[in-house]
């Protein structure tokens, strides 16, 4: 008699659980911030994200580089990370929901086993994807 | 006369005694107490197989410990051993605990997202050994909390964004000592998915085990998430779909001793929860196709029960 009283308990908080917080929601972050266009003229505009200065130290930061350290493709090291993501065809200029650096490691979409460690590291990557994926 | 008044009456007395033998007999067939007919034994190894949960709950007052592996994808061969000492590993560490006859509860942390796990698993009706209940009927319940920071989550973060379901009925046959069949239809829900993703997805799928020496077995398993129409929140402009779940086919070798399970399989999803296996288990670069080695891992697992 206990155990089927153990089982209707179970049962019940089961069922609470279930309906109660059945929830339909989607994960939305504030606008991305929408920087200047490059300016080809102009020396390094105010908002221009340097890959050497703001993406390369994201690879270390996020121990992207345990692994990518010339063993595994990418090569994510310093001075060698961008000739690798962009032969590799990684990085989409302009377009970042087909640039795998920024969608597989993803911290919220991605599904690389390791992934960046909050959504300000991906709004780097993908402010430097619409800036043209430059070498700069 | 005399002769034949005592032949009646002896007649009648044996014919008394006969149907009064008869009485006992039919009583004694009567109160004959039933043969239980009692459940199979161990219509699977271990509580696990692969990725799937089977009919088999241990003996009440039993802890089982779980350890589920995944290694990285086999598609650079050799250079690494087919994945093996690749980075990404994928690991679950889990507990279940037997409260009651055919109850089991269990709690589980795994890498993907940290995410914590309550299980339930109950069997609702046990195959038997003379066939009186040709088939079990197990129901497995799990609910998964995300692990990942709160701006995760984007905006308007609430605690339940973390909440994951996954519910399962399986119904399963013994056939015989080398044999056992399963198949199985899932529900799994997500509270709070990126935008592009679907909240539920059903899926079916069969998994089995084939014996072929006392302690050692040949196991596989299939599970297809459904692509189903009125249950899917988002398709492209043409009605296609993108990124939908893709199958979770594997196969592998058994080794059961009588507390201990390992299993070692190859099998096409890095996910260890079955909710992350059926909803996000996609082809991470559409350029290979689904058989390629991009897409399959080795992985292994290993149970211990400890009986209280």
């Amino acid at each position: 008699m206990k155990a089927i009283h153990l089982i209707y308990i179970v049962i019940i908080i089961a069922l609470i659980a279930l309906f109660e917080s059945c929830e339909y929601e989607y994960i939305e972050f504030a606008e991305q911030p929408v920087p200047p266009p490059p300016d080809t003229n102009d020396t390094i505009p105010v908002h221009q994200i340097s890959f050497t200065l703001a993406i390369e130290p994201i690879f270390e930061e996020a121990t992207c580089t345990n692994c990518h350290n010339g063993s595994l493709t990418p090569d994510l090291t310093e001075g060698n990370a961008y000739n690798s993501i962009m032969s590799n065809g990684l990085a989409v200029p302009f377009d970042h929901t087909n640039s795998m650096i920024y969608t597989y490691p993803h911290p919220v979409s991605g599904s690389h086993g390791t992934r960046y460690q909050n959504t300000a590291q991906t709004d780097s990557i993908y402010l430097w994807i619409y800036q043209g994926a430059l070498d700069n | 006369m005399k002769k034949i008044f005592l032949f009646i009456i002896v007649l009648s007395l044996g014919l008394n005694l006969s149907f009064a033998q008869e009485g006992v007999e039919e009583k004694a067939v009567e109160e004959k107490p039933k043969v239980k007919d009692r459940p199979v034994r161990e219509p699977f190894g271990s509580g696990i197989l692969i990725d799937n949960q089977t009919c088999f709950i241990p003996e009440k007052k039993t802890l089982e410990m779980v350890i589920q592996h995944r290694f990285g994808p086999m598609n650079n061969g050799i250079s690494d051993i087919w994945g093996i000492y690749k980075p990404g590993a994928n690991i679950r560490i889990g507990f279940n605990y037997v409260v009651i006859d055919k109850l089991q509860l269990g709690y589980g942390l795994t890498m993907t997202n940290m995410t914590s796990d309550f299980s339930a698993k109950y069997n609702i009706i046990e195959q038997t050994r003379k066939n009186t209940i040709p088939v079990f009927v197990t129901v497995f319940a799990d609910w998964g909390i995300d692990g990942r920071s709160n701006d995760s989550f984007g905006e308007n973060y609430k605690p339940t964004n973390r909440f994951s379901y996954f519910t399962q009925l399986i119904v399963g046959r013994k056939f015989n000592d080398w044999c056992s069949i399963q198949v199985h239809g899932s529900f799994t829900h997500f509270n709070k998915v990126e935008p592009g993703t679907d909240h539920d997805k059903i899926g079916v799928g069969f998994n089995g085990r084939f014996k072929f020496s006392p302690q050692s077995a040949i196991h596989f398993q299939a599970d297809f998430p459904l692509k189903i129409q009125g249950l899917s929140e988002y398709k492209t402009d043409n009605n296609e779909w993108v990124d939908h779940p893709v199958p979770n086919i594997g196969i592998g070798y058994e080794l059961n001793t009588g507390a201990h399970s390992f299993q070692v399989y190859i099998l096409s999803s890095k996910e260890i929860l079955p909710q992350y296996s059926y909803m996000y288990n996609t082809i991470p670069n559409e350029q290979y196709p689904f058989w390629s080695t991009q897409n399959f891992l080795i992985g292994f697992t290993m149970t211990r029960l400890w009986g209280f």
